[in-house]
């Protein structure tokens, strides 16, 4: 059966018990899970640096079992970047690890006198010395545990021990659970990393699921949407995004840049030395980069397209070698690379705006030396890194002259790479994430990639054509509202987007299938409910932490300041791209206020963003109504 | 000669100047064909998201009489009073 344990690490207790039925019904797993316990252990006088924040490691019913992409762990907490509900996941081998060793979850909590690590097996768990690993960066962490006792590992760098509020959990060699926070969080409890070995063991399932598991699998090889992430990985998205103005460059004063073909998948495809997967996931869309030699030498997997927006067109720089070796920076000092490069683009605009000096670097658009060394500078909390570790919005109040006009952040988390006067569902389900800004909340991209097909599925025909015009604002809530219940469903199971709601390969209804399988008594509807449960709980978290309506905004740029948006056509010298003398359109957001009231309305929530009570009793939460923690 | 009305979605929609347009067609022309017409005399962002190689680019995505389009399905001839949408296709991130 599987279990939670407890892990109290300022005791060195640990307590394991076998899961109870009623609560992975409930919530599923994964992200339902930690939200669940979350909501019970921490409250609103907790520090999400003092020992008691919980951390909760939860895994999903799909984990462990063949079903394509099922290979995400969800670690959720009390955020140090919004000081209010956060979590993030990753892909890789870990998630899967952790529960064929037979954990639904291992909540952690407490402080270490003195750095550790968890060992983490079938038969037992263990609390081990990690003064040695301290300081140390992931890469060197994982291959040393790895080489000491094998599976798998996810780990901290300098930046969590360093409690930058933007720190990463890093996992199988490069893969990130990076969102609001964790690694701070993880470094708090003086934890540097947790190693599972589940050895052989097998997770137990009949042959009509894994029969069903693989025919999924071979239809998201075929699936058209699949192609471009298979043949080209995320910057497949690079050079379609640059033409249409969707692409976030000199944070966000522009949304495109005139050198895309270095940094769009041919300009990286020089550096590729491989392709990897995931557990269980026929996609595969990662790469294997390495800059050989010179200054920028590294070596990764990715970069992806958010790390590169956030180190290429954000911080006006067009070299990719300087993404690659920001990437590896990232990686090893465990360091979220959206809100790194962001933080970066942030101090940039300051300097330009001459709010913002350093002694040690020039802050100039596009200066590599800017780039790296404030990365480092902000993992190791040196410098103006001390400031930039705080995330864009306390480094603004600090800074002050109207710098928190430029930090692109809603509710003290970095705004993800998309352009929100372009992507205005993106740009809604940013501002309504309950973790902070997020594209993969929601991820409510029906319209940005024209899906009329899965659209037709799940809307009223009567509004689909406004609806999938990604400029008219009428439809955004809705797209948003399915697109967060649909994600806290696939959270919640471990599974990763790419099969689901980026492509609508998997559709909730084979979910459903594949759970009944399983043994479960669930339908879609059944489903839907729980995804609408999970974001409900969420928002109930930070309403006890005094958010509401005024929280849901996005920076001021965005409502205030049209975008222009040009073509490029290619010049005659070298391939390089000649801008239009005029714009061809413009992105701009008209009545952000109109959409949050249907966001609000579709929900059943007061428009202050509440949760009413036929909602609460509707979904059975109603015990925390008018709950302030 | 056949009317097709073909409807165009978010950046497509801007280089064309409108969201909707009834089309006069020789018959048994093929979606592709209408698509390359299309591109000639729109050179510059739509012919860009459009082709690759005169070939449908992956980040278009087209729909006829509101059923997708497939790689295979591009050479199939319109008929009179058929619909084509046509939509650019990006991801989230």
């Amino acid at each position: 059966m599987p279990r939670i344990a407890s892990i109290d690490l300022t005791s060195s207790n640990i307590e394991i018990q076998e899961t109870p039925v009623e609560l992975v019904h409930r919530w599923l797993g994964g992200r339902g899970l930690g939200a669940a316990i979350l909501s019970e252990r921490v409250g609103r006088e907790i520090d999400p640096l003092a020992p008691e924040n919980c951390m909760i490691f939860s895994t999903g019913p799909f984990n462990g079992t063949t079903w394509p992409a099922a290979s995400r762990f969800h670690v959720t907490f009390k955020s140090p970047a919004t000081q209010a509900y956060g979590y993030a996941n990753a892909g890789g081998h870990f998630g899967p690890e952790l529960r064929r060793a037979g954990y639904d979850a291992l909540v952690i909590t407490g402080q270490a006198p003195s750095p550790v690590f968890l060992r983490v097996t079938n038969e037992e768990i263990c609390i081990l010395p990690a003064g040695d690993l301290w300081g140390q960066p992931t890469s060197l962490v994982e291959d040393r545990l790895r080489q000491e006792a094998g599976g798998r590992v996810a780990a901290i760098g300098p930046a969590g021990e360093n409690l930058v509020t933007f720190a990463a959990i890093i996992n199988d060699g490069g893969r990130a659970a990076a969102r609001s926070g964790p690694g701070a969080v993880m470094g708090s409890k003086r934890l540097k990393a947790i190693q599972v070995i589940a050895g052989n063991a097998k997770f137990p399932m009949n042959p009509e699921f894994a029969r069903l598991a693989k025919g999924m699998s071979q239809r998201v090889i075929r699936f058209p949407e699949s192609q471009g992430l298979m043949n080209e990985s995320t910057l497949f998205l690079m050079a379609i995004k640059n033409r249409v103005g969707d692409l976030p460059a000199k944070n966000h004063q522009l949304g495109q840049v005139p050198f895309i073909q270095n940094l769009d998948s041919k300009g990286f495809s020089k550096y590729v030395v491989d392709r990897r997967g995931c557990a269980v996931c026929s996609l595969r869309c990662a790469r294997e980069s390495a800059v050989p030699e010179g200054e920028y030498a590294a070596q990764i997997e990715g970069p992806e397209y958010e790390t590169t927006d956030s180190f290429g067109p954000m911080c006006w720089n067009s070299n990719p070698q300087v993404v690659i070796r920001a990437n590896e920076l990232c990686n090893d000092y465990g360091l979220d690379t959206i809100s790194t490069g962001v933080t970066i683009a942030f101090a940039m605009e300051c300097h330009q705006r001459g709010l913002l000096n350093d002694a040690e670097f020039s802050l100039e658009w596009g200066d590599p030396a800017t780039i790296l060394g404030l990365t480092e500078k902000i993992g190791q909390r040196e410098g103006l890194g001390e400031l930039l570790a705080e995330g864009t919005l306390r480094a603004a109040r600090r800074i002050g002259g109207g710098a928190e006009d430029l930090a692109m952040q809603v509710k003290g988390l970095e705004i993800p790479r998309q352009e929100p006067r372009i992507a205005k569902s993106f740009g809604l389900g940013h501002a309504t994430s309950n973790r902070g800004a997020d594209h993969l909340y929601g991820l409510p991209g029906i319209d940005l990639a024209g899906n009329w097909e899965a659209a037709q599925k799940i809307f009223p025909a009567e509004i689909l054509p406004v609806l999938m015009d990604t400029a008219d604002e009428s439809y955004k809530a809705d797209v948003v509202v399915y697109g967060e219940n649909f994600c806290a469903i696939i959270d919640s199971l471990g599974l990763c987007k790419f099969t689901t709601a980026e492509t609508y390969c998997i559709l909730p209804a084979d979910l459903a299938e594949g759970l009944q399988m399983l043994g479960w008594s669930i339908d879609e509807v059944g489903l839907f409910t729980i995804g609408e449960r999970i974001v409900n709980l969420e928002r109930l978290y930070n309403q006890r932490h005094g958010l509401d309506r005024k929280d849901d905004h996005l920076p001021a740029r965005f409502t205030r300041e049209p975008l222009p948006v040009f073509a490029y056509t290619p010049g005659p010298v070298d391939g390089s791209l000649v801008e239009s003398g005029e714009p061809i359109m413009t992105g701009q957001i008209h009545n952000f206020d109109a959409m949050l009231d249907r966001y609000y309305k579709l929900r059943g929530w007061d428009d202050r963003g509440i949760p009413t009570l036929p909602t609460l009793e509707r979904l059975g939460l109603e015990k925390y109504h008018n709950d302030h923690g | 000669m056949i009317t097709v009305k073909v409807s165009y979605y978010n950046i497509l929609a801007t280089c064309v100047g409108v969201k909707h347009e009834s089309v006069l067609l020789p018959e048994n022309i093929t979606i592709l064909t209408l698509i390359q017409g299309l591109a000639e005399r729109l050179p510059g962002t739509f012919q860009e998201i459009a082709l690759v190689n005169e070939a449908p680019s992956p980040h278009l995505r087209v729909f006829h009489n509101r059923r997708l389009v497939k790689p295979e399905d591009f050479e199939l001839s319109l008929a009179d009073g058929d619909e084509i949408m046509m939509f650019p296709a990006i991801a989230g991130g």
